[in-house]
């Protein structure tokens, strides 16, 4: 791939008409719909303080409080307090969700299903759409690839779960926006300003992206078409208001900015996730069996009255298996490694990697795909997008690997959907 | 958006060599993707793992079953069969008989040895063979047909998506998985006439045809009418003998029935149906002016052509269309594409097998504009309509491609697949039964 490309982050891409872009666009639109609609039931979509804990904590600074009354699912019981321990971008939605909402009648406690949705749903194809056509893809293509990954990634099974308010879920779904945000502004190489929000976004959503950042200081001192301190200022005050809101709320409830709390979330539990948490949380004994599940864990088939399906681990499965897709960051490594926007993105997501290698859960209960991987996957295809027009056999791979994962997720999402 | 081979300037009554321009990999690739994206948009609703069909639910089963015991009527209708019978079925003379098109039955007859060995019964259908019969030849003829005319893969496979899903075929689909037999007579029509439309634009072999009408006309007897264009055909090509001798086979089982049961080989014994139902409105309508009256022309015009769905809500999360009542909905609003067949008129009609074929449905068309039903129930759709549409868009196919012809197809198709993931139900995923 010519540096050209990702100089101009166009391409042929930069030759089509805002009608072909748009009508893209559009189609993409009602290709999700068809595909994913069934499954994510955006009109029944809820979240709310009872089920939801950054809800209930939003609600609860509403009050004044920082604990919550009630304690939920996954929250921490730290010196007789319960508290909110994942990370605060969607406490942030749902304050002022909650505040706005009033005006609205919506119930206490409870966001505006349509604020929700726009939240948390409707940036995904958007922002996905933009990153995959700043990687210099046709319209088509773009479509095929954002497509792909909201129907054919962990993303799918995502919504499923969001549409009842799960927290974790949200987070991932929030974090892919953020993700693809820094990717398409990395392998463009123009305006840094949307990496910096995205980065932002990401780390209040999922802590550990805020390894991006490394991979934006190598794109600004290897790319060269970005210079300039003022980039680099951004970027730090991008990293640090990312730190500073989860570092000051962790100094609030639990005494250390360096205490995310994940540890009080066992308090009172006995099962094995709770055993592996109350050891460590990062310890390079999960190392054998998160990479078991990241990358080597694979389905048996079933074939019954209910069809044909897959008999799945809740602990995961191969990414490589559910996404054979990703396989072209192997097969173009010393492609992607030639050309320094690319290598910093890829490069970026080893250290995510290796942190979500090394965490105490696997990230159950996740049955048939691998959700942690969410963490780089937006990276990693915006990579392989930038070579997806590449000759017809990769064209045809590339479309038959987005084909299947679509199915699998399909299945496997359905299978627990109803 | 530009095609190497503009349909309008082709010869377009001439199949299209699509091995020229299109590799076979690249064919096979089209199709598989095909029905990925079927499995992914229509799956749920489809449910192939849960397709079934049984005698006790199925009237052409059952006198399948019937013909097995050496019997016309329908068995175990009850004390009273003249209350109690399986629904539209005939009371005649005492004895409830099926009125429905034979195929199910006569495929009932033929599987039977297959079902003695591995049900020990002939009641049940095994689900293989009816997923294989009735779903698919139904991708599979759809993509070689519309192959055939529009030359090109990726076409033929978005024009057999938007047929499938964009049609009232999707609920008939839907439906017929669960057994019910106007709804399996519907898909299987729609093979059978997607055949006879791919000969008669075709290489016209005749027989082709005449196996596509057989059966069209097992399932829809209405379709016996595009008897018309094929002795047309024939007569040009020489071959009208054996083209009657092919029709005569394919109508001597329907009027034999005929004779047997309701003792004329021209009743159908439709009038029958409504035995005891008189309160029913299509009861009342039957009644008064007969099975077929010039009568019924307005209301069924205005439900197959005009009437139009309702918009129930419009949000950011949803658009909720809803059918405002059970009657159909104009073939136009569901499926806009098939506008090309007013928009290319001229193109076809200059096009001498296209005209025959699409002057063809107009007998067709008026003989379901005249019958005393609508459809009913078809809360959204026009299912009576399948009787032409395949030929239609078999007509259009080649003009839906090429500049704003791509566009206008991919919207239209893009909207009826919308419309009817909206309507219908995805029973799969809501835990409905059969």
């Amino acid at each position: 791939m010519p540096d050209t490309l990702e100089l101009s982050g166009g391409g042929s891409a930069s030759r089509e008409t805002t009608g072909m872009v748009v009508g893209c666009f559009l189609l993409l639109l009602v290709a999700l719909h068809l595909v994913g609609s069934p499954l994510v039931e955006l009109s029944r979509w809820t979240a709310a303080a009872d089920s939801n804990s950054a809800v209930a904590e939003a609600a609860e600074w509403h009050e004044g409080r920082l604990t919550l009354t009630t304690r939920l699912h996954d929250t921490a019981l730290f010196e007789g307090r319960i508290y909110n321990v994942f990370p605060p971008l969607f406490t942030l939605l749902s304050y002022a969700a909650l505040g706005l909402g009033k005006s609205l009648g919506t119930a206490a406690g409870q966001l505006y299903a349509p604020w929700y949705v726009m939240l948390v749903a409707l940036p995904l194809p958007i922002v996905g759409y933009w990153a995959f056509r700043k990687a210099g893809v046709r319209a088509g293509w773009a479509a095929c690839f954002t497509f792909f990954w909201i129907v054919g990634t962990p993303i799918l099974p995502c919504l499923v779960s969001a549409r009842n308010g799960g927290i974790s879920q949200i987070n991932h779904l929030l974090s892919q926006a953020g993700i693809m945000l820094i990717a398409g502004s990395m392998i463009a190489g123009k305006r840094q300003w949307p990496a910096w929000i995205g980065l932002v976004i990401a780390a209040w959503s999922r802590p550990l992206a805020i390894f991006y950042a490394i991979g934006l200081v190598m794109s600004y001192r290897r790319h060269p078409s970005v210079s300039g301190r003022g980039r680099y200022i951004g970027l730090a005050l991008a990293v640090a208001i990312a730190l500073a809101l989860p570092m000051g709320l962790s100094w609030a409830k639990f005494g250390s900015p360096m205490d995310s709390g994940y540890k009080y979330l066992y308090e009172g539990r006995v099962d094995e996730l709770a055993r592996a948490g109350q050891r460590a949380l990062f310890s390079t004994d999960y190392l054998p069996r998160n990479t078991w599940y990241m990358n080597c864990e694979t389905p048996s088939w079933q074939l019954g009255g209910f069809g044909l399906r897959p008999d799945v681990s809740p602990h995961g499965a191969s990414i490589w298996m559910t996404m054979p897709v990703l396989v072209f960051v192997l097969i173009d490594i010393r492609r992607w490694w030639a050309i320094p926007s690319q290598r910093a993105i890829m490069l970026s997501t080893l250290p995510i990697i290796a942190g979500l290698l090394m965490f105490h859960g696997t990230g159950y209960i996740q049955p048939g795909y691998y959700r942690f991987a969410l963490d780089f996957i937006p990276a990693w295809l915006v990579v392989i997008a930038t070579r997806c027009e590449e000759g017809a056999r990769r064209k045809g791979v590339t479309i038959a690997a987005m084909a299947w994962s679509a199915l699998y997720f399909n299945i496997v999402t359905g299978m627990y959907a109803a | 958006m530009t095609h190497p081979h503009s349909p309008p300037s082709a010869p377009a009554s001439q199949p299209i060599a699509s091995g020229d321009r299109a590799s076979r990999w690249r064919t096979i690739a089209c199709f598989v993707l095909m029905l990925a994206a079927i499995q992914l948009v229509m799956g749920p609703k489809i449910r192939l793992s849960q397709w079934n069909v049984r005698a006790d639910e199925n009237a052409g089963v059952l006198e399948g079953v019937a013909w097995l015991d050496g019997r016309l009527d329908l068995p175990n209708q009850g004390t009273d069969p003249s209350h109690t019978r399986m629904h539209d079925t005939a009371y005649f003379d005492g004895k409830v008989y099926n009125v429905f098109p034979p195929l199910v039955g006569f495929l009932t007859v033929i599987l039977s040895p297959l079902h003695r060995l591995m049900l020990d019964a002939t009641d049940v259908w095994l689900q293989t063979p009816m997923v294989l019969i009735f779903f698919w030849p139904v991708p599979i003829v759809g993509f070689i047909v519309f192959l055939k005319q529009t030359g090109e893969p990726a076409w033929a496979a978005l024009l057999t998506v938007g047929w499938m899903g964009g049609t009232a075929l999707l609920p008939e689909l839907a439906d017929a998985g669960c057994g019910q037999l106007a709804q399996m007579n519907h898909v299987a029509s729609q093979v059978g006439l997607l055949i006879f439309a791919a000969d008669l634009l075709g290489k016209r072999r005749i027989w082709p045809a005449l196996l596509g009408l057989a059966i069209a006309v097992w399932t829809r007897q209405m379709t016996c009418l595009y008897a018309l264009p094929l002795l047309i055909v024939a007569a040009r090509q020489r071959r009208l003998v054996m083209c009657v001798i092919g029709l005569a086979v394919i109508a001597a089982p329907l009027l034999t029935l005929n004779q047997l049961k309701f003792g004329s080989p021209l009743d159908f014994g439709y009038r029958h149906i409504y035995v005891n139902r008189d309160s029913e409105e299509l009861a009342e309508r039957c009644k008064a002016y007969g099975v077929f009256s010039p009568r019924f022309f307005g209301d069924n015009f205005y439900y197959m052509h005009l009437a139009p769905p309702r918009i129930d809500e419009i949000s950011t999360t949803r658009v909720h269309i809803v059918a405002p009542h059970q009657h159909g909905v104009s073939i136009w609003m569901t499926t806009p594409l098939l506008l090309l067949i007013l928009i290319d008129a001229k193109k076809w009609y200059r096009d001498a097998p296209r005209r025959l074929l699409a002057l063809s449905t107009l007998p067709v068309m008026m003989g379901l504009l005249c019958y005393h039903g609508t459809g009913f129930i078809q809360p959204g759709w026009n299912r009576f309509a399948l009787d032409f549409l395949p030929i239609w868009l078999a007509v259009i196919a080649p003009y839906a491609r090429g500049g704003w012809r791509g566009w206008f197809t991919i919207c239209c198709t893009a909207w009826s697949l919308l419309y009817f993931q909206t309507l219908v139900p995805n029973l799969a995923l809501t835990g409905g039964g059969p």
